[in-house]
């Protein structure tokens, strides 16, 4: 009789702690269920680039197997007769991406050193925010200038005069149609100018100020203390830009399928037309779509202009993580 | 005196260069406004196309683009903000987190048009939804993804460790500090993050020839074709038919407005969101 309340009150203290543990246990629970579902949306977010890699593999293996890799080389594209070359579209590739990054890194080095270290405050942030908006610029937008204002410009006006005085070079000579690896070179410099500009901004925003102070202690002028100092200093930093630029071309569609012409045919001069690996994908894709072999050549198309951006891509964060760790930033 | 002639040089040959490098945009931009505000009416905004496009508007393509937008950001954004709260508050190894962080930074770095044959292989054609709104809105998706969860997972990172100590010492769990604290305070970062996502592919054309079929009403279901801004003004920027060529002006001028309208949003707020932390 004596232990009866007792033991109720045993009972009850262990209700309460089972109740207790009870709650805890539910709370520590739904706290491992968040947690489970959050890792895996990171898993997913982090995965789509390796189902991305493996499906354009795995679609162009009909294309490598059957051509082998000759169909790099190899310069005719006659998708009804079944050759597939697509030297021509990495060759017009490599063209005028290259001589956009030419063009491009100049005018953006300089912009941006003219925006970081001589431009007066308010307009300072306005070019800056100017350019930021530039970087998202819908690239339809680009190309229907470039067919409707850029084309005739340069049809009518600027190729017939340098066909006329510089005809005698071999890369001026051609008959002046507009469309081609002028204008295409054109439409991707204004493309990858405001990545070029605001990562270069970021560079040689991070070079210290005593550095500059040290210059400036040493009798250099402005003009000495920006290019020998910060500009030198500053180089990793511009160099990566550099980089996700060409990433950036190698990578744009719109404006340059627009412009360039689409022959598939190696340009000898910058006013023949050119078709970029680019275009291809975009252009025929449709006609392609039913065709196994036809649509296996785009999809190897698509895999090497996925391994060159990721490449470039990926040697610039390298840069920019050396960068930020020798500054001792993260 | 040679030294300050020097200075004054360089300064002018940086603002020429500075000029020629803006000039293009100004070229383009005033292009588009001047010909867009000309060519656009009332019918362009809220008629559907007749006669296959020749006549009547582009309601389809402007609702067809906001649907698809719609769609993407309800498959991305939990996704994005889901992974960002783990990299950002769970993840203890520095290294881990960089490697992941480094796969999430490649995807954005993947050319669209690659999206585009993505989309077209893996949900058109191995899961068999055909090119149709859902097919797009996935593929614009992964294009969102790694700006959003990047965004989100700095703004995360900033805010301020008091403030979730105190949240702790007060009893609450992790998950509580994470949705109470971390979440309301980050919101308008995070917000920004996924105005920008929305921004990026608002324009975007490339993976869309791929994806999204073509449709000259809106869309009933998931699975059927869908008409957006951007496929539509490529179709008629390159159609022989000058009425064509100036509605195609009048709805990239449409598009423009909207797509820097996105961006000067997202860039208010993650300014707001740097004073607020700053303070």
């Amino acid at each position: 009789m004596v232990y009866i309340p007792h033991d109720n009150y045993i009972l009850l203290v262990n209700d309460k702690h089972l109740l207790f543990r009870g709650l805890a246990l539910k709370r520590f629970k739904l706290e491992s269920i968040y947690s489970l579902l959050l890792l895996i949306t990171l898993i997913i977010s982090a995965s789509v680039i390796f189902f991305i890699a493996f499906f354009l593999f795995v679609e162009s293996i009909p294309a490598l197997s059957h051509y082998g890799l000759s169909i790099f080389v190899e310069t005719r594209w006659d998708p009804f007769n079944k050759e597939f070359g697509i030297a021509p579209f990495i060759i017009s590739t490599i063209l005028c991406c290259g001589l956009a990054i030419i063009v491009a890194t100049p005018l953006g080095v300089l912009t941006a050193i003219f925006i970081t270290e001589y431009c007066p405050e308010p307009f300072r942030s306005v070019l800056h925010s100017l350019f930021e908006i530039f970087a998202a610029f819908p690239s339809i937008l680009v190309g229907m200038w470039g067919y409707l204002v850029l084309v005739p410009i340069l049809r009518d006006y600027i190729q017939p005069f340098l066909v006329r005085y510089l005809g005698f070079i071999p890369l001026f000579q051609g008959s002046p149609r507009g469309f081609g690896v002028m204008a295409g070179v054109i439409v991707l410099t204004i493309m990858i100018l405001p990545t070029l500009i605001v990562i270069s901004e970021e560079a040689i925003k991070m070079v210290p100020q005593e550095l500059k102070e040290a210059a400036f202690s040493l009798g250099a002028t402005k003009t000495q203390t920006v290019f020998r100092v910060v500009v030198p200093t500053a180089i990793p930093g511009i160099s990566a830009g550099i980089l996700l630029a060409i990433g950036r071309a190698i990578g744009e569609t719109m404006a340059v399928l627009m412009v360039t012409g689409n022959t598939p045919k190696v340009p000898t001069s910058i006013l023949d037309t050119c078709y970029l690996m680019t275009s291809l994908i975009a252009n025929e894709f449709g006609y392609a779509a039913g065709i196994p072999l036809y649509r296996s050549v785009l999809f190897v198309v698509a895999f090497i202009l996925l391994l060159l951006s990721l490449l470039f891509m990926a040697s610039a964060r390298i840069i920019i993580f050396r960068m930020r760790k020798k500054m001792g930033l993260k | 005196m040679n030294r300050v002639i020097h200075d004054r040089i360089a300064k002018i040959i940086l603002i020429v260069v500075t000029v020629i490098t803006l000039s293009p945009f100004i070229a383009i931009i005033s292009d588009i406004m001047f010909k867009g505000i000309l060519h656009i009416n009332i019918e362009l905004i809220t008629e559907y196309p007749r006669k296959l496009g020749l006549e009547g508007g582009a309601l389809n393509a402007i609702v067809g683009s906001i649907l698809m937008i719609a769609l993407a950001c309800i498959f991305a954004m939990p996704i994005s903000i889901g992974g960002a709260i783990y990299l950002s508050e769970y993840l203890e190894s520095e290294k881990l987190r960089n490697i992941l962080e480094f796969m999430v930074d490649t995807l954005a770095g993947v050319p669209s048009i690659v999206f585009g044959a993505f989309g077209y292989i893996f949900f058109a054609y191995f899961l068999r939804l055909g090119a149709c709104w859902l097919t797009a809105s996935l593929t614009l998706a992964l294009m969102m993804l790694p700006i959003m969860l990047r965004t989100a997972e700095e703004a995360l990172r900033f805010v301020p460790v008091e403030l979730k100590e105190a949240a702790y010492s007060l009893g609450a769990s992790k998950w509580q500090v994470i949705s109470n604290v971390s979440l309301n305070v980050a919101a308008p970062a995070i917000i920004s993050g996924i105005l920008l996502g929305i921004a990026r592919v608002f324009g975007e054309t490339a993976p869309l020839l791929l994806t999204t079929g073509y449709n000259f009403f809106s869309p009933s279901s998931f699975l059927e074709g869908i008409a957006t801004m951007t496929v539509t003004i490529f179709m008629w920027v390159e159609s022989p038919f000058p009425e064509l060529v100036n509605r195609a002006y009048a709805l990239g001028f449409i598009l423009l407005i909207i797509v820097i309208g996105i961006d000067v949003l997202a860039n208010l707020l993650s300014r707001y969101f740097a004073r607020h932390m700053v303070k």
